[in-house]
């Protein structure tokens, strides 16, 4: 049955992409811990965690495959990627929701 | 190998020849994903499922940012490692990469906020939908 075929999803990457990434992951949590913004803090720790269950599940499971140091992908992916880019969409969807609909608009009714 | 084990076949490259000490860089790490066709259909639905969980607890407007900037985002990131020749797929690239890039982030990182916002790890309040206000 084709939906069972075979879509395999490939990223070449290198130490130094890594890095870069980690830079990115750590500049994410100063920038909303600057900013006093808890809740992204907060959904950046939490969300540690959650990928870490996803990605070592889905290891675990031979979902994920990792051709190079498996450990030191492991801990850049579920510490600082997946967790940089929520709290990077957070932040980016209270801007969005004050630009769209305003901080005055809130009605309790 | 098991996944918390790093492979045998990298050997330390500093203090053999200088020209190569940083080489180590640049060395090639695949992350693969198996999947099959049919999760391009069970991301559509989470999709659907985590815009109509937004919906039902009042966080639509929110949700809605959080969509569209994580979908932004993630093509953005797809995009520029698709043009640089890092990430591979499997049968219409450029199809794929932008479904990917437009369906995958949103609809996990709805559900992730709405469930942390249940658990009172964070305070969403500020943000709900008119006529919602102080439900939990």
């Amino acid at each position: 049955m084709w939906l069972l075929d075979s879509a395999q999803v490939n990223r070449v990457v290198n130490p130094a992409y890594l890095i870069a990434v980690m830079i990115f992951g750590i500049a994410m949590l100063l920038f909303a811990w600057e900013i006093g913004n808890k809740n992204a803090v907060r959904l950046y720790l939490v969300s540690i965690p959650i990928w870490l269950f996803i990605e070592g599940g889905s290891l675990l499971a031979g979902i994920r495959v990792y051709d190079g140091p498996v450990a030191f992908v492991l801990f850049v992916v579920a510490f600082m990627e997946d967790p940089a880019w929520v709290c990077f969409a957070y932040l980016g969807a209270e801007r969005f929701y004050k630009w769209r609909w305003g901080d005055d608009e809130k009605k309790h009714t | 190998m098991m996944p918390w084990a790093c492979p045998t076949n990298i050997k330390p490259r500093f203090g053999t020849d200088p020209d190569m000490a940083l080489d180590w860089l640049l060395d090639e790490i695949v992350i693969r994903r198996e999947i099959f066709n049919i999760y391009y259909f069970l991301i559509f639905l989470l999709s659907i499922i985590s815009l109509l969980l937004a919906r039902k607890v009042g966080l639509w407007r929110f949700s809605l940012g959080l969509y569209l900037i994580s979908a932004a985002f993630c093509t953005v990131w797809e995009t520029a490692l698709f043009l640089v020749g890092s990430r591979h797929y499997h049968f219409f690239a450029p199809a794929e990469m932008l479904y990917h890039g437009l369906t995958e982030a949103g609809p996990g990182l709805i559900i992730t906020v709405i469930l942390v916002w249940k658990l009172g790890l964070i305070d969403l309040d500020k943000w709900m939908d008119p006529g919602f206000g102080g439900e939990k």
